[in-house]
This record gives C-alpha cells, sequence and structure tokens, in this order.
C-alpha cells in the first residue's frame, strides 16, 4: 500500500466539514464524494467517510471505506489504471483552489504552546481480547503565546508557583479529557467542570532555563440523556451520566529568551466512567482506569491538526 | 508483570502516590510507540486544499483519507 501510495499526494481531512461547506473546497469535495462508495446514502447517516483517489478536477479514480490492506491496495492499483488512462485535460483544475478562509488551522497558534494529546486504558483486569484492549487516540491542544506564559508564575524564581488559569483548565477538562479512547465523543458543558486545579511550582532556573513541575486534579460529570449504542439506540436516547476524576503530574521547561516551552509532559491518569454514543463504551460503564499524556507537538504537517473541539475555543 | 504492578497503583487513593518514579512510568506507558506513529511516515498533508494545490504541481492524483473526526487527530 505504501508503495501504491508514493504515486499520489496523501491528505487526511475532516468529512463533515468537507461534506457541508459551500465554499470551492467542499464543492470539489462533494464533486468527488456523490461518485464515490456512498454516493447518495441518507441511511444510517448521510457520512461519506473513507478514502477517495481522486484527480485534481474532481473526477473520481477510485474510494473504498476499509482499512483492509489488500482492499485498499487493489483500489490503488484500479485508481491509478484510471488515471493514465484519463485524458490530460480531465485531470486537472480550471483554475487553482485556494486556501478557505476561516479554515481552523489557520489559528495554528506557532508562537504559543501546541500540546498532542495520547489517550488510553490503563492496566485493568480482562481487558477486551480484541482491538479494544489496546486501542488509543490522540487529539490536540492549542493555547495562543499569552495562554502559554499564563501556566506560569509571573516571577520566574525557584519556589515560585502560580495556579493555572481557570478558563484554560475548564477548556482543556470540557474538550481534551473526554473518554476517545475507543472513537468519538462530545464535549462537556462548562458546569460538568466540577474540579479543575493544577499548580505550576518553578523548581530551578539556569540561565534561561526555567524547570518547572506541575500537579493538579480534574474532576467532571455531566448526566442526561443521549444515545450510548452507535446507530443502535440513535433513536431512543436513555437516562446517562458520565465523567471523569484525574489525577495530574508534569515536568515542563520555559526558555525565557525564547518565550517558549521547549519541554511539556503532563500525565492525567484515574478513573472515566459512561459512554456516548460513538465512543465504543456502551458496554464497559466502568469506572475503569484511563490516562492521558499530553507532549508538545512536532511542526511538521501531521501536528498541526487543529483541536477537534476548536470551533468551541472562541478564537477569533 | 509491569501491567500487574501499574494494576495495583492504580487502586491508591493518587495514581501517582505511590513512590518515586510512577509518573515517569505512566508517561511512558500513555506514549505513542514507534509502531503506532508509523502512520505519520506518509507525509499526510494536513488539508485537502493543500493537497490538491500539491497534486498540481506534482502533476499527480490527490489521495484522500476523509474521516468524521480529523484521521490525524481524534477519529
Amino acid at each position: 500500500v505504501k508503495r501504491l501510495m508514493a504515486e499520489f499526494v496523501p491528505a487526511a481531512d475532516e468529512v463533515h466539514s468537507l461534506q457541508t461547506r459551500k465554499d470551492p473546497e467542499g464543492l470539489l469535495f462533494q464533486k468527488i464524494a456523490e461518485q464515490g462508495h456512498y454516493a447518495g446514502r441518507v441511511q444510517p447517516t448521510n457520512t461519506r467517510q473513507g478514502t477517495y483517489a481522486a484527480a485534481p478536477s474532481g473526477v473520481l479514480l477510485g474510494s473504498i471505506n476499509s482499512n483492509d490492506p489488500k482492499r485498499m491496495a487493489d483500489m490503488l492499483r484500479q485508481a491509478l489504471a484510471k488515471w493514465r488512462s484519463l485524458p490530460e485535460p480531465d485531470k486537472w483544475l480550471e483554475g487553482s483552489l485556494r486556501p478557505t478562509p476561516g479554515r481552523p488551522e489557520f489559528h495554528y497558534p506557532a508562537d504559543g504552546l501546541v500540546l498532542r494529546q495520547t489517550v488510553r486504558d490503563l492496566p485493568r483486569q480482562n481487558p477486551p481480547p480484541d482491538w479494544r484492549g489496546t486501542a488509543w487516540n490522540k487529539d490536540y491542544a492549542w493555547f495562543r503565546k499569552e495562554e502559554a506564559r499564563s501556566l506560569l508564575p509571573a516571577e520566574l524564581r525557584a519556589g515560585s508557583t502560580q495556579d493555572v488559569p481557570r478558563p484554560l483548565l475548564v477548556r482543556l477538562g470540557r474538550f481534551n479529557l473526554m473518554d476517545t479512547v475507543r472513537g468519538q465523543s462530545f464535549q462537556y458543558p462548562a458546569n460538568a467542570i466540577q474540579r479543575a486545579e493544577l499548580t505550576a511550582r518553578v523548581e530551578r532556573v539556569v540561565g534561561d532555563r526555567v524547570e518547572v513541575r506541575l500537579n493538579g486534579k480534574m474532576r467532571a460529570e455531566q448526566t442526561g440523556r443521549w444515545p450510548i449504542a452507535g446507530y443502535r439506540d440513535m433513536h431512543s436516547p436513555s437516562d446517562q451520566k458520565r465523567g471523569y476524576d484525574l489525577d495530574l503530574e508534569g515536568e515542563a521547561v520555559w526558555d525565557r529568551s525564547k518565550e517558549k516551552f521547549t519541554k511539556f509532559e503532563l500525565v492525567a491518569a484515574g478513573s472515566r466512567w459512561g459512554a456516548t454514543q460513538y465512543n465504543g463504551r456502551s458496554d464497559d460503564l466502568g469506572p475503569a482506569p484511563i490516562g492521558y499524556l499530553f507532549q508538545l507537538a512536532s511542526d511538521q504537517p501531521h501536528d498541526k491538526v487543529p483541536p477537534s473541539e476548536f470551533h468551541s475555543y472562541g478564537w477569533r | 508483570m509491569q501491567a500487574i504492578l501499574m494494576s495495583a497503583l492504580l487502586s491508591l487513593a493518587s495514581p501517582f502516590s505511590a513512590r518515586e518514579g510512577v509518573y515517569e512510568e505512566w508517561r511512558d506507558y500513555l506514549a505513542l510507540k514507534p509502531a503506532e506513529r508509523s502512520f505519520e511516515d506518509v507525509g499526510w498533508r494536513g488539508t485537502f486544499w493543500s493537497a490538491v494545490q500539491e497534486a498540481e504541481r506534482q502533476r499527480k492524483p490527490v489521495l484522500l483519507w476523509a474521516m468524521n473526526g480529523h484521521p490525524l487527530a481524534c477519529t
């Protein structure tokens, strides 16, 4: 598959946005998708998830929604054969596709703090013997420059401490500490955050290097009615509750001359309970152990993906 | 054995309170392993439009992986 993929320019993107927007980028995707495997589908949902091989003009070369390597390789071979037989004028766009204004990528805080989040179940008795036993997921948390600096004491000397501003912790608690180990979930409402504490303590200062320890606690619980079993109960939501109770520990290094974190590691470990429609927990309501790791993201394109709940950040 | 030890640590009042070094063990347990990061080697572009622009320049077709939730983040 990797060898075949070298014949393409590979991209990954969020499908709901692409299939609903009316800008040139969205319309080009919709043109491709409506020639593909889910063309016209409305039940059980109208999603156009999948992998699409296409000419830049929007001519579909092949598509599939599968992670089976053999089926994927077959699709790629057929797509390349179609590409080679396509008349040259049919391959290319008339004009060029310009970046779509308003995409969250344009808010990437290059001078702030970009954290990659990994989430997994922590060790437990009798984990499922299938993929769920080793499942993990990832996401991102973005902080503007002034937000990143506000994580630290105003005076950077050994022993000084700072309580991380509550709005930043609430954002983290609502948008990142969801249970997404096995799938997707939805953000917590602000009033679900019952405890949001994180203290930064300067341990040592050597030249421009400021070494910081982090520790705190986060707890949330939400009650309400929602489905928890994918398509099966999507039309019959029931009384539910979900939440987490986590301890936080971490280490960071702030570079005073660069005014940036050069190291940031934060672990949140504890328990979670409940389920949401697409997070695969309908038979695993807990409480059960879960852990999150936040680390500096790289500056590579695959690490510049916006947080999944960025639309609620309120950034303009 | 490590999993059993870590499971026992979780039964404590705080998962970090047992002894020195527990934080580092959780950090290493949670971090993505090299095999789990192999998808990064593909060189995914993070937006559809950027791949279309590049495909035009390279005279290649586009391969788009589109999921509910960005495939390179939370999907």
